[in-house]
């Protein structure tokens, strides 16, 4: 823990993709010795369950920060984006990348991205800090070549510097973690005190893998995601010009009818 | 077959991956409340199996519904699917191989977007 006359404060704010697992709160806490205002930003759609672990958690980096005020926190909903991302141009779409249209892992993270892009846009806050891991690259969203890259090509776009503060320390996590003080156990991840938002549709995306992976190498897996997720990602900067004013004569109202708060 | 997984040798690799492509086609067949729906109950009976079972026995139209789906999927959209993979071009690399057109500039993908709105 350091005070805030030991911390190295940088004249920004940041926002915080945090779901309340391991990854996210080590992120969680490096942003608070960098930034002086630290949002953390928690995404929900149907199915995401115990957001009181997430609530949790918030307190718990507050009460370990020993400051009431180190962190803001709220839940924004991102159904409407996500059911966007899933089904626009299905049947073609379908045709042509097949089973790739059941990655929604990537598709809902995709969702949070395009949200907090968004919510950058709408207050003026110009770093992103999520907490990818390299070990978890199966992940489209965790992964530089299907996502990462794109992703952070996307928000610079705007102005915005997107970073994963913690991506080559992804199996020292929960040893920083305990050594910090934060964690009284090494082993958190997968126990019950891995006290964080639960996705109960993962089985989806475990199903995808199943059929998927096998019969091509990950050099191929992330090859042929990265040019699905290609297309996704033109598809948010378009809407996103049209809704941030960059093409007005287009209107803006097709992406301002899916934020919601 | 080409691989780097544990899963991609033997009969076992089959049954992951027929089963594994069986939930997966289900799944896009399944509009999207309704998809996390069926999700969350795959998860339930995969976790809690005992819970599920007397679930089932509650509900069991609902068990109908998804394979009645299921059914509409194969027959449809599962058609059209496999006909794109197996009878399109076989010219130029895989990921080429489909029914359409490479469509070029992005600025294409918008037309009739507006459809959904």
């Amino acid at each position: 823990m350091n005070s805030p006359i030991e911390r190295r404060l940088e004249a920004e704010e940041v926002i915080v993709l945090f779901s309340g697992g391991c990854d996210s709160v080590l992120t969680a806490l490096r942003a608070y010795d960098r930034f002086q205002k630290v949002h953390l930003v928690t995404f929900l759609r149907a199915g995401l369950i115990h957001t009181e672990h997430v609530e949790q958690q918030v307190d718990r980096l507050r009460h370990f920060q020993g400051d009431a005020q180190a962190y803001t926190h709220r839940f924004i909903r991102t159904d409407r984006l996500i059911e966007f991302l899933l089904y626009e141009n299905y049947l073609r779409n379908l045709m042509r990348h097949g089973t790739r249209l059941a990655s929604h892992c990537g598709l809902c993270k995709l969702s949070f991205h395009w949200r907090t892009l968004t919510l950058c846009l709408e207050q003026g806050v110009r770093r992103v800090w999520d907490g990818a891991v390299r070990s978890a690259k199966v992940y489209p969203e965790q992964n530089e070549t299907i996502l990462l890259k794109p992703l952070g090509e996307l928000y610079s776009r705007y102005g915005i510097r997107h970073e994963t503060p913690i991506y080559e320390e992804g199996l020292q996590v929960e040893d920083e973690l305990f050594h910090m003080g934060f964690h009284k156990r090494r082993k958190v991840k997968g126990t019950v005190f891995d006290q964080q938002l639960v996705c109960s549709q993962q089985v989806l995306f475990a199903m995808f893998l199943r059929w998927f992976l096998p019969g091509r190498s990950f050099a191929e897996y992330e090859a042929g995601l990265a040019g699905f997720y290609a297309e996704k990602i033109n598809i948010i900067r378009e809407l996103t010009d049209e809704w941030a004013g960059a093409r007005p004569d287009r209107g803006a109202a097709r992406l301002a009818a899916m934020l919601e708060g | 077959m080409k691989t780097d997984t544990a899963a991609g040798r033997g009969l076992g690799s089959l049954w992951l991956r027929l089963s594994g492509l069986a939930l997966v086609l289900l799944s896009l067949a399944l509009p999207y409340r309704l998809r996390w729906r069926w999700a969350y109950a795959l998860n339930f009976i995969l976790n809690r199996p005992r819970a599920s079972g007397a679930l089932l026995l509650k509900k069991p139209s609902q068990w109908l519904n998804h394979a009645l789906l299921g059914v509409i999927y194969f027959i449809g959209i599962g058609g059209s699917w496999l006909a794109a993979r197996f009878l399109g071009p076989k010219r130029g690399p895989r990921e080429e191989r489909t029914f359409w057109r490479d469509r070029g500039d992005p600025g294409g993908y918008d037309s009739g977007m507006d459809d959904q709105f």
